[in-house]
């Protein structure tokens, strides 16, 4: 009697397999805080390599390129001219 | 791509090969390749034991290649059944070449 092998017609697993099937990983990388959000100083507003979003008003760069509020305020998304935007944090007026 | 040739003498099947590889998926989750092995297998293992007839098989250990002779003196009875089996066989690989023309081809 033959022995069955059910994968007797298939491309043997060392011929041919792919390279590939690695990926680091991910960082969750991206806006942290919305535009209009109120956020405390020192919070973190956007995550990134390199400056996709460049700081604006009362917004700093950290070592990593992540931006940060410098002080307590409302997020502002803008865009700076054509092709780029920048991420500013503006006070909120204290009522009188 | 799995090539099926078979060859016929006064009609009835004397030779019949199996070769190359599926490639419908990765090795173990092939299902074409499954599908064809087990039609195949089980249909030389039922000729085997059931007709009772000493057919030549060769097999490619590399796996891939299947080639099964049917020699000229079996006794008449047997050979039917032989035939019978061998030509069911066909038919049933043929079902999987409707469906998955990409990776099985028949020539008979």
């Amino acid at each position: 009697m033959l022995r069955l092998d059910l994968q007797f017609f298939s491309q043997k697993k060392g011929a041919g397999s792919t390279k590939n099937g690695r990926d680091s990983e991910s960082k969750r990388l991206g806006a942290k805080r919305a535009d209009g959000q109120f956020v405390n100083s020192g919070s973190i507003l956007f995550r990134q390599r390199g400056t996709k979003i460049y700081p604006g008003m009362n917004v700093s760069r950290g070592g990593d390129d992540t931006l940060f509020s410098k002080i307590e305020g409302v997020v502002k998304y803008e865009r700076v001219g054509r092709d780029r935007k920048k991420v500013s944090v503006y006070p909120v007026a204290k009522e009188a | 791509m799995i090539n099926v040739s078979v060859k016929r003498k006064n009609g009835r099947i004397n030779q019949f090969e199996l070769s190359g590889h599926a490639a419908s998926g990765p090795h173990g989750y092939d299902l074409v390749c499954a599908g064809v092995s087990a039609v195949s297998f089980g249909s030389v293992n039922a000729v085997m034991t059931l007709c009772d007839a000493d057919i030549k098989i060769e097999q490619g250990d590399e796996g891939g290649f299947l080639r099964v002779t049917v020699p000229n003196g079996i006794p008449d009875k047997s050979m039917e059944n032989v035939q019978l089996l061998l030509e069911g066989m066909l038919v049933s690989l043929q079902t999987i070449e409707q469906e998955y023309s990409e990776f099985i081809k028949i020539e008979d």
